[in-house]
């Protein structure tokens, strides 16, 4: 198949930023619907064995965790429409105990889901345009990308007209089915990463080139996990025309030659680490030579056509400063508060980007009610052109917003307990889901990130503190991207007992750096002591408008670790 | 003396389910029916047998202690399984045993 006919251009102009499925994909995603009902019949009435089905279930992101079945849907580089956004409550609702979790990858996740209910759940959601297709197994897996991609103030190019094109690419491509190991692609347009490219096994930075061309620095073998690995650069610019042949080469390269004799050394970045990046560069080089030509060359017109699906909403003309958001900012200084930290510069005048924190004191990160769903779906409707994002951070975005409608907006939020006001603060935690759901897991994550958000329940106090990343794991897989985070906490099993290791000054922006660990691993009664005495530490030693990680690095690791562990360690 | 329990999950809607008295499988670890060191393995043989006609899957001994309340995995993993995630009482399985702190 070329390119031409792999990347089909969308068929109806609807709702702002939302590609729309066509009817070939319409009947594709039904038909798997039914593939997969027959497969869950055939098991039920045991005519499938367990070994047999099981990866016939995880192909449509059906997993077996501690409690139950947990059932991941993918949400394409995480944006999605307010109706898919209800069709997600109505699943939590019905099928689930009224809760869904959105992850570290802009997904969602179901944890109480039973097999016998699995097809129509699917068939629910295939209604609406959504499933649940390479959310797992050793293929290229949901795209990621920046949450405020189309709206941000400093974006360069918008990433969602190539993460879509790369959704399709990657969609069945028979040839990348059965990789080594699963395969993660995140792209940013904006000079600020915050898509965390760098620890993706392929991280794109889209750029605008000579007369506005449109090109991308590739970075390869990125990614946490057991073995850490910063992306390294495999090329300054691929033109926006050889896109797809460059990642076609880069995934021919890595099926042919990564490990698949050692699960721990099968993801590229092993791949990347034993040959080295100029010896992977010369294959890939090779490989695109070999196939370059017509099947793999990105045509514009195609190009043209889904990025006309992610045009600008229809924006009002207004002036850059709402004189109603200042007022209401001198009258309520919470509501000033909130606008301090959840509102992300936009890029059309009189607009804000805005970021609803999944994250109140005492929360569970990332999740969200049946009842919060919907209402988020209808204040999109209301305010932000029907159109909802999920960050890797686990908060969700309404991208464009009024700023007149701020006020309100943050008022009815409130009503559905959904105003926390700290966003990128210390309370706005990332944590997976642990031990109390994960089958993997070492060690819990959800509880600690409840305990540590009520240590710093005082929102003055987490502005005082200013921007600062905690990010969790419950075990070496690393979902919570601890090794990224400013404070990193990772859930480590001693002879059955809960300890944590802590490291600090890591980070996944531009400036991508891993944490380094503290001192030896803690009890689970003894994490939240340390975090407070690695901020105070923090606040004692910050220069003026220092950054944790300046502090870090100005510092160094010692000062921190003879705050935790006393003068003696 | 070692105590051990035999828990599986369930095909059908993938909830956890304990061996109890009779090989009846139960959903509360506390009608389970601990075995000694020997009294595991035809235990374990008829979750095998359960497994090949399709009512479980994922059959494997946890080692217990007695409690005051009731039976009690020693490992904090088996806890959590058996008593249900410590972060929303409301799912919680037994909460009174739990004693995980929630
Ligand atoms: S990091 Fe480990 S415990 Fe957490 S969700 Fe991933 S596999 Fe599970």
């Amino acid at each position: 198949m070329d390119t031409a006919t792999q990347i089909r251009t969308p068929s109806a102009a609807a709702e702002a930023g939302i590609y729309h499925y066509d009817a070939l994909d319409h009947a594709f995603i039904t038909r798997r619907v039914e593939a997969f009902r027959e497969q869950v019949q055939r098991r039920l009435s045991g005519a499938l064995s367990e070994d047999e089905f099981k990866p016939l279930r995880l192909m449509n992101g059906l997993y077996l965790q501690l409690h139950a079945y947990m059932l991941r849907i993918a949400i394409p580089y995480g944006t999605l429409s307010s109706k898919q956004m209800r069709a997600l409550a109505h699943v939590a609702r019905k099928y689930d105990r009224g809760y869904g979790h959105f992850t570290t990858r802009q997904n969602i996740q179901y944890n109480w889901i039973k097999l016998e209910d699995a097809p129509a759940i699917l068939a629910d959601l295939a209604s609406v345009g959504m499933h649940a297709i390479q959310t797992s197994g050793n293929c290229i897996r949901n795209v990621t990308t920046d949450q405020f991609a189309g709206a941000a103030a400093d974006e360069i190019v918008d990433p969602r007209v190539y993460a879509e094109i790369l959704r399709q690419w990657s969609t069945l491509h028979p040839e990348f089915s059965f990789l080594p190991r699963k395969f993660k692609i995140a792209i940013t347009g904006s000079g600020h990463d915050r898509a965390a490219i760098a620890v993706h096994d392929i991280g794109i930075r889209a750029r605008s080139g000579p007369g506005g061309a449109v090109g991308f620095e590739i970075f390869v073998g990125g990614g946490l996990g057991r073995s850490p690995f910063l992306g390294r650069r495999l090329a300054d610019w691929v033109p926006e025309a050889d896109l797809l042949g460059w990642l076609e080469a880069v995934l021919r390269v890595y099926n042919q030659y990564g490990r698949r004799d050692n699960i721990y050394k099968a993801r590229i970045k092993i791949l990347v680490h034993e040959v080295g990046i100029d010896r992977l560069r010369e294959q890939v080089e090779e490989e695109f030579a070999r196939i370059r030509g017509p099947k793999y060359r990105l045509d514009p017109e195609i190009v043209e056509t889904i990025r006309r699906h992610f045009a600008p909403p229809a924006f009002a003309a207004l002036p850059a400063v709402s004189p109603a958001l200042e007022q209401a900012r001198a009258g309520d200084p919470a509501f000033a508060r909130w606008t301090r930290s959840n509102l992300t510069p936009h890029r059309q005048p009189g607009y804000a980007a805005v970021t609803i924190s999944l994250k109140p004191t005492g929360g569970i990160p990332g999740d969200a009610t049946s009842e919060q769903m919907e209402a988020v779906a209808a204040l999109a409707d209301r305010y932000s052109f029907g159109e909802i994002r999920v960050s890797h951070e686990q908060n969700l975005v309404l991208a464009h917003v009024r700023q007149d409608d701020l006020p309100a907006l943050w008022r009815e939020l409130g009503r559905h307990g959904l105003d926390a006001a700290n966003a990128g603060l210390v309370g706005d935690i990332i944590s997976c889901p642990g031990l109390d759901y994960c089958a993997l897991a070492n060690a819990r994550s959800i509880p600690l990130a409840q305990d540590i958000s009520r240590r710093f329940a005082d929102l003055d106090l987490q502005h005082r503190i200013g921007p600062l990343k905690i990010k969790m794991s419950g075990c070496i897989n690393a979902c919570g991207h601890h090794h990224v985070g400013d404070i990193g906490i990772l859930g480590v099993d001693k002879h059955g007992v809960e300890t944590y290791q802590i490291t600090i000054g890591g980070t996944a922006t531009e400036e991508a750096a891993l944490g380094q660990v503290v001192g030896p691993a803690v009890g689970y009664d003894q994490v939240a002591d340390v975090v407070e005495a690695l901020v105070a530490l923090y606040l004692e030693r910050r220069g003026e408008g220092e950054s944790f990680l300046q502090t870090v690095a100005r510092i160094g690791v010692r000062p921190f670790k003879e705050k935790v562990y006393g003068a003696a360690a | 003396m070692k105590l051990f329990v035999v828990t599986a999950t369930n095909l059908r809607d993938g909830a956890i389910r304990w061996l109890g008295a009779g090989n009846i499988w139960q959903p509360l670890l506390a009608n389970a029916q601990p075995f000694d060191a020997a009294g595991i393995v035809p235990a374990l043989a008829f979750g095998a047998a359960e497994i090949s006609a399709q009512r479980v899957i994922g059959v494997y001994q946890v080692e217990v202690r007695r409690a005051p309340d009731g039976l009690d995995p020693l490992s904090t993993r088996e806890r959590i399984r058996a008593f249900g995630p410590t972060v929303h009482p409301e799912f919680s399985y037994a909460p009174a045993t739990s004693g995980l702190g929630v």
